[in-house]
């Protein structure tokens, strides 16, 4: 269960991730009384490359977006490892046991780009100063060169280098990506964590968006996590691939063992849902009835047993173990060996 | 759906094709606000036709004025400051826009419905699912209470809502985003609409509940023979459901055609655009082929084509004059704007 997704990635991993947990305590009543507990993320194993980007996909609801927030300690972990290793050579970093002066100081590696760059960025304040903020925070540019910096973030996310001293209103939104994306750059990043980064954008704004996040990937050897639930991005996007629901990690692969030959059943229906670009493959779907259930009182034994068409008396008692199904590709359903014969 | 209603399903339309009687029909029409920044055309100009029992996909990007035209249908556009400055719609062969807003109510709601992209803003958080279903039924049916709420509970039922009888006593917070959506696809259908406006109805839907909507509203489009206007940005959504497109740019259809046509070869180059910028269409590894540039302002509309400044064979006749809406055959229902349509093809 160590190395899920990347195997025979002879370098050490950029990110190893082991058991991550987040659960949020539920209360109730007068004096807030702890009375449950909502198991968001439960248990994620997943390793992401150098210069690789790694997708979390899903529903909502499922804890991709949690997941990707409590690894960078933007929320307190619940349980688990997160192994950062910046240089090869060296031992991993394990980001959980790290004091808070060394967790700002590992900052400047770890970024994030959120969904909505309306809500992302502060009204008040232009989006020079919000480039130039983290630069400065973390003394990477002396005030004197700033300006310069700040141009030339501008420039490299195709923004015109005059424009910092605009307010982020004055921009579209997929203007403001960018600008999301240079403040990200900023500070010279291992790796980024994008949120939906383009779910907001229209088609044609999201096409240079993923363009231009391709080219920094290229050009500086970024790796990126990728969160979201528009599969048709993550199938272009990405190198590998963990599929979620509930918490809980129910396939993981290459984007194209994934994309090809994809064996949970929940991943079957989720893929077989997207609608497809061409007239002429229209209708033939996996049908999946229901919604994604409360996560604070899952199902019993295989979570996604309320919505399978395969479910089994074992499925609705037992959680699946994640079974090996070809090199990095694992998938956690107990009847994954009948599926991959073609009984799915 | 049994095959046999899906049989029967295409047979009616097939016949119904044959008539060619738009059920609506909007003709130049020009949806315009009064702005700070000057008048913004939000809508120029644009004419399409929705035929009984089919479905148009609306497709463009945000701002191409594509609700606005819907909202335009339904009298819902705010004014001041929007105006339709000028053009007409057809509802049945009946002029629409001169009937007075006393007389529209028994139209809006009734014969021409409307659903939303965010079900959580559309309903009313302070009554029951229950109060909104019935609302309508009330107000165009006029049954009594007791009868509407047992229609209500009907609707509720039809579109797929679990126990119906107790949700129907729920207030639209303790539901899930699918779930709202199928309560104002509810409201929609009660009173038999003969024409369904869908703005972006599963944009906010994760993809599952996505494809459970869309059935949705694919299967009571067939039981009830009505037509459907799908507003939408995203191709593949107008693939799995429309028979004709519609796309539009700043303002203006570009091109208009069977869902077949546009999708086997689409001709304007802002259309070719837009498919070559889906992902799913580019192989892994290669770079999309974005539209460089992004949407003009409506105040600020460029002159001639409005695509000429993000177009790679824009000329100086695209500049001097706006192309007009032109039949690729005598008679044919594909049609296009462009000048260039011979170096459009060679994109």
């Amino acid at each position: 269960m160590s190395d899920p997704v990347n195997p025979g990635n002879a370098k050490a991993p950029l990110l190893e991730v082991r058991g991550l947990k987040k659960y949020f305590p539920v209360r109730k009543g007068l004096f807030s009384r702890v009375v449950g507990q909502v198991k968001a993320v439960d248990g994620l194993d997943f390793t992401l490359g150098r210069g690789e980007t790694m997708s979390l996909v899903g529903e909502s609801g499922c804890g991709k977006t949690t997941a990707g927030r409590t690894l960078l300690r933007l929320l307190a972990p619940t349980a688990g490892q997160v192994l950062y290793t910046p240089d090869p050579e060296a031992a991993p970093i394990d980001i959980f046991k790290l004091s808070a002066a060394e967790m700002r100081a590992l900052r400047p590696d770890l970024q994030i780009i959120f969904q909505d760059p309306y809500a992302s960025l502060n009204p008040r304040i232009t989006v020079g100063n919000a480039i130039a903020e983290p630069l400065l925070v973390h003394k990477v540019t002396t005030a004197s060169e700033v300006e310069d910096r700040v141009a030339q973030l501008l420039e490299r996310v195709g923004l015109r280098p005059d424009v910092g001293n605009r307010f982020p209103h004055e921009f579209s939104g997929g203007q403001r990506q960018r600008v999301g994306i240079a403040r990200a750059l900023a500070l010279g990043p291992k790796l980024i964590i994008c949120d939906e980064a383009v779910s907001a954008l229209d088609v044609s704004i999201q096409a240079q968006v993923i363009n231009l996040l391709k080219d920094l990937q290229e050009e500086f050897g970024i790796s990126y996590i990728f969160i979201a639930h528009d599969l048709s991005v993550v199938r272009y996007l990405s190198d590998s691939l963990a599929v979620m629901y509930l918490g809980r990690i129910v396939e993981s692969g290459t984007a194209q063992q994934i994309f090809d030959d994809p064996q949970h059943p929940y991943t079957r229906a989720l893929l077989s849902a997207i609608p497809h670009a061409d007239p002429s493959k229209r209708g033939e779907r996996i049908p999946m009835t229901g919604e994604i259930p409360s996560p604070i009182h899952p199902p019993s034994g295989c979570h996604f047993h309320t919505r399978c068409a395969l479910a089994e008396d074992r499925c609705r008692s037992e959680w699946p173990a994640s079974v090996v199904l070809g090199a990095g590709h694992q998938a956690a359903c107990h009847l994954v060996q009948s599926a991959g014969t073609g009984e799915a | 759906m049994s095959e046999a209603s899906k049989a029967q399903g295409e047979a009616a339309r097939g016949q119904i094709k044959g008539a060619r009687e738009p059920l609506l029909e909007l003709r130049n029409l020009a949806t315009w606000f009064r702005t700070d920044e000057g008048i913004a055309k939000a809508v120029d100009g644009v004419s399409y036709q929705i035929y009984p029992g089919e479905t148009l996909g609306l497709v463009g990007e945000s701002g191409s004025g594509k609700s606005v035209s819907a909202l335009s249908i339904m009298r819902l556009v705010p004014s001041p400051p929007g105006f339709v400055e000028r053009g007409e719609i057809f509802f049945k062969g009946e002029p629409l826009l001169s009937i007075p807003d006393e007389d529209f109510r028994l139209i809006r709601g009734n014969e021409i419905a409307m659903i939303f992209q965010e079900p959580m803003t559309a309903l009313n958080p302070v009554y029951t699912v229950g109060d909104q279903v019935m609302e309508a039924i009330i107000l165009h049916r006029g049954l009594d209470r007791v009868a509407a709420r047992e229609h209500a509970i009907k609707m509720l039922t039809k579109v797929g809502i679990p126990s119906p009888e107790t949700r129907v006593d729920t207030y639209p917070h303790e539901m899930s985003g699918g779930m709202r959506q199928r309560v104002m696809i509810a409201i929609a259908m009660s009173c038999d609409p003969a024409l369904l406006i869908a703005d972006e109805p599963t944009t906010a839907l994760d993809v599952t509940i996505q494809a459970q909507i869309l059935d949705l509203i694919l299967e009571l489009q067939e039981q009830a023979g009505m037509s459907v206007l799908l507003i939408t940005h995203d191709l593949a959504v107008v693939a799995e459901t429309a028979q004709h497109v519609a796309v539009m740019y700043a303002g203006k259809v570009v091109e208009y055609a069977s869902v077949e046509d546009l999708f086997a070869q689409p001709r304007h180059p802002y259309s070719i655009g837009l498919f070559r910028s889906l992902p799913d269409l580019a192989t892994q590894g290669k770079r999309l082929a974005a539209i460089p540039g992004m949407v003009p302002s409506a105040t600020q509309f460029p002159s001639g084509c409005r695509f000429r400044p993000r177009c790679s064979i824009a000329t100086d006749l695209c500049a001097s004059s706006e192309p007009p809406l032109v039949s690729l055959e005598a008679g044919g229902a594909h049609t296009v704007a462009c000048h260039h349509l011979e170096e459009a093809r060679a994109l």
